[in-house]
């Protein structure tokens, strides 16, 4: 009877620690996705004011566009600024839909994963897209 | 000698309190940039809008005659920053429930997607009426072109974020039009002094 009891303490005992431990296993994986997703937010949170600032140089390279005479060289430099601005407008708007349709679709930690590390590397190419506009932009308004 | 002293201490505690009461009811500053006309100092007003709201309705200046409103700008999509002012101003709808001097005017910077039945299912997710809190949207040029009268205010910040219609400012609007008070609205410290503002707007 007495190593019945003992048996019996044994076995709640292991499971009792095995569900700790898959309770601290579940913790770091949560941090592991939360902290992914903070580096993903923070490319997009640094970028997406500059959204205002492409709104703005849109305005100015359509207004040189209208005062410059037409079939020039600076026209297709405006011509081109002005999509590369667009373009780049475009893509956090299109990257923001899509994540925001997306995320929560992913329920397993390697799906989160997956798709975060996705994210990471397209809102990391559209950042790029967006500076690489607004500094065409500017250089094109200094001449 | 100790009716004296009684009389001396009674004396400063009513021109201690009558000093905090006449800070309270001092009226809140008119901000922004002002200028001279005519001899005339003049403040800068919100200009002539018209957007339309969640429930399809037409919203400009006359719907919020006589009122005072809050104003944001915002998106559905918007993963980090919106999601923390809505929360914040949803403190503010409930704290002045029943209050029908104060509106809510948010709009939409996503032009494209934030249509009325998208704005329709946002606002019936967060649980807000339309009566007293208005989801806007309209064109792209007339969202971004008013943005600056509202959030200029902000940009004099230093602690503004450039970008300033993304910053998650809300900003206050007295029945003349003028911004009258401002805050960050990620803050939830700030926007707990920003409703003691409110009540004080609101006695005005």
């Amino acid at each position: 009877m007495q190593y019945y009891k003992i048996l019996y303490i044994f076995i709640l005992g292991s499971i009792f620690t095995m569900a700790c431990q898959s309770g601290k296993s579940n913790d770091a994986e949560d941090t592991e996705v939360e902290n992914l997703y903070e580096e993903v937010m923070y490319i997009h949170d640094d970028v997406m004011p500059k959204i205002s600032l492409i709104q703005e140089l849109q305005g100015k390279i359509k207004a040189r566009q209208e005062q410059g005479e037409p079939d020039t060289t600076m026209q297709t430099a405006y011509k081109d600024a002005l999509l590369a601005l667009n373009t780049a407008e475009q893509a956090m708007w299109d990257w923001m839909h899509a994540f925001s349709d997306n995320y929560g679709k992913a329920t397993t930690k390697e799906e989160k994963m997956a798709f975060l590390h996705e994210e990471k590397i397209t809102i990391t190419d559209v950042r790029d897209k967006m500076l690489n506009s607004i500094s065409q932009a500017e250089e094109l308004l200094t001449q | 000698m100790r009716t004296t002293d009684l009389l001396v201490f009674l004396a400063f505690l009513t021109l201690f309190l009558n000093a905090c009461a006449s800070d309270s009811n001092e009226k809140l500053p008119i901000l922004g940039e002002m200028i001279l006309e005519n001899g005339d100092t003049i403040f800068p007003k919100i200009p002539d809008f018209e957007f339309i709201n969640q429930d399809s309705q037409r919203v400009t200046n006359e719907t919020f005659q006589g009122k005072w409103y809050i104003a944001d700008f915002f998106f559905t999509s918007c993963p980090t920053i919106c999601p923390k002012v809505k929360k914040q101003m949803l403190r503010i709808y409930e704290r002045f429930e029943g209050e029908e001097r104060l509106k809510i005017l948010s709009h939409s910077i996503d032009t494209r997607r934030d249509s009325v039945p998208v704005l329709k299912k946002y606002a019936e997710k967060i649980g807000i009426e339309s009566q007293r809190w208005h989801l806007v949207t309209g064109p792209k040029d007339d969202i971004f072109g008013i943005a600056p009268a509202y959030l200029s205010i902000a940009k004099e910040d230093e602690n503004a974020p450039g970008g300033f219609d993304h910053s998650g400012y809300i900003i206050l609007v007295d029945p003349d039009r003028h911004i009258r008070a401002y805050c960050d609205g990620t803050d939830e410290v700030k926007v707990s002094e920003f409703m003691h503002t409110l009540e004080r707007a609101l006695k005005e």
